[in-house]
């Protein structure tokens, strides 16, 4: 029997909706076993070109809701976008080495407020299903769309970080957590929407 | 709408949130395997209003042999919900003849649809749970590293170096389970296996 390899990090939310990391091309003959009709992408950064040219070759629906520019220092933008200049480090201006230049980084702010109710009003259109939801490591950012979901499907907030903790392993966000937690389900509505 | 939202209600949503609304309580470590099994540990009476929602044939107690708690033994009569028991927390009889028939059956039993809805389940959700969840994967031809991924990530933050989760036996049963040579009823096979 072929072996079949899930992304990192794949898991099932529901029946028809499943959550990864960012899917290599080792993980495209298990993608084609889920008959998705759509990827919703909520990374930071822009989908690799061999997951966009796979998802064109199925005709998967690819919603790419991260196409901003960031100002993340986490995320520099390109060297190639001249007017953008990520924050200049204390570490940095003094010449150091870049190296140990993640420690002087302030906490990875949660992913904005749209993304979310973009991603969320997605899902809450049947027409969207099957649907893969996914980010660079299907951690933080797939975590907190979940965690919104969980929050529609009236999930007890234990329950929804203990979820949220189970794929962020080590490496839980706090005010990830805290924007779940936060969050105002009348954001986003079923009615919003109208099915197309 | 053509389908329904996969597990939501749209009544629930319609509703203002806070304060009228039910919250509800999936049992610790709760996920869905695939289409029609679910996994967790052990569920308590905070759980049951969830569990209803799932519409359950039947619940697979994987771990002990001892009485089934009161309020879950309560919770599956009083919905006509069948319990299985396979005690498959043992590790060391993995190996044995017997272990092998117990583990065997009760896989049989989760191949078969028409037992679906199912919930496995044991005690933290972490270990047992795990192990039967994997030969599951194993059929449908997951990479061995997938399946052990996974497994770790129910059990701790730690993904089991701290001890939980399936153990060292259980591993390499997983491994060395030939997916093609297990015999079951292809008669009532689910939608996810080839």
């Amino acid at each position: 029997m072929a072996k079949i390899v899930p992304p990192m990090n794949f898991g099932l939310v529901e029946d028809g909706f499943y959550r990864s990391a960012q899917p290599s091309e080792l993980n495209f003959s298990f993608l084609e076993k889920l008959n998705l009709r759509a990827v919703i992408w909520v990374g930071a950064e822009e989908p690799s070109d061999i997951l966009l040219s796979f998802l064109d070759s199925q005709g998967i629906v690819l919603h790419n809701l991260s196409p901003q520019p960031s100002l993340n220092p986490h995320f520099p933008p390109p060297a190639s976008t001249p007017d953008i200049h990520p924050f200049p480090f204390p570490s940095q201006a003094q010449g150091q080495g870049a190296g140990n230049l993640q420690l002087h980084l302030p906490p990875l702010p949660p992913p904005p407020e749209p993304l979310i109710i973009r991603a969320l009003t997605l899902l809450l259109q049947a027409q969207t299903f099957p649907v893969l939801v996914c980010c660079n490591m299907g951690r933080h950012r797939t975590g907190t769309v979940v965690g919104c979901y969980r929050k529609l499907q009236r999930w007890a907030l234990s329950s929804i970080l203990e979820e949220y903790r189970r794929y962020a392993g080590m490496k839980v966000r706090v005010l990830n957590e805290q924007f779940i937690e936060l969050f105002d389900t009348d954001l986003v509505s079923v009615t919003a929407e109208p099915a197309s | 709408m053509t389908r329904p939202l996969p597990g939501l209600e749209l009544q629930e949503l319609a509703g203002p949130s806070g304060s009228s609304v039910k919250v509800v309580v999936p049992p610790i470590n709760f996920a869905m395997v695939v289409p029609g099994i679910y996994r967790s540990g052990h569920p308590n009476k905070k759980n049951l209003s969830f569990l209803k929602s799932l519409g359950l044939k039947g619940i697979m107690y994987v771990e002990g042999t001892e009485e089934y708690r009161r309020d879950s033994l309560d919770f599956v009569q009083a919905e006509g919900i069948q319990l299985h028991r396979y005690d498959l927390s043992k590790e060391s009889l993995l190996f044995t003849q017997k272990g092998r028939e117990t583990i065997y059956a009760a896989l049989r039993l989760l191949l078969d649809s028409t037992n679906h809805p199912i919930l496995i389940h044991d005690d933290s959700g972490k270990s047992t749970a795990t192990l039967i969840v994997s030969l599951i994967r194993r059929m449908q031809g997951w990479s061995l590293t997938g399946v052990y991924a996974e497994g770790d990530m129910f059990s701790g933050p730690a993904g089991g170096a701290e001890g939980d989760g399936v153990g060292e036996a259980g591993r390499e049963f997983i491994a060395l389970f030939e997916p093609r040579k297990f015999k079951f009823n292809r008669s009532a096979k689910p939608s996810w296996l080839d």
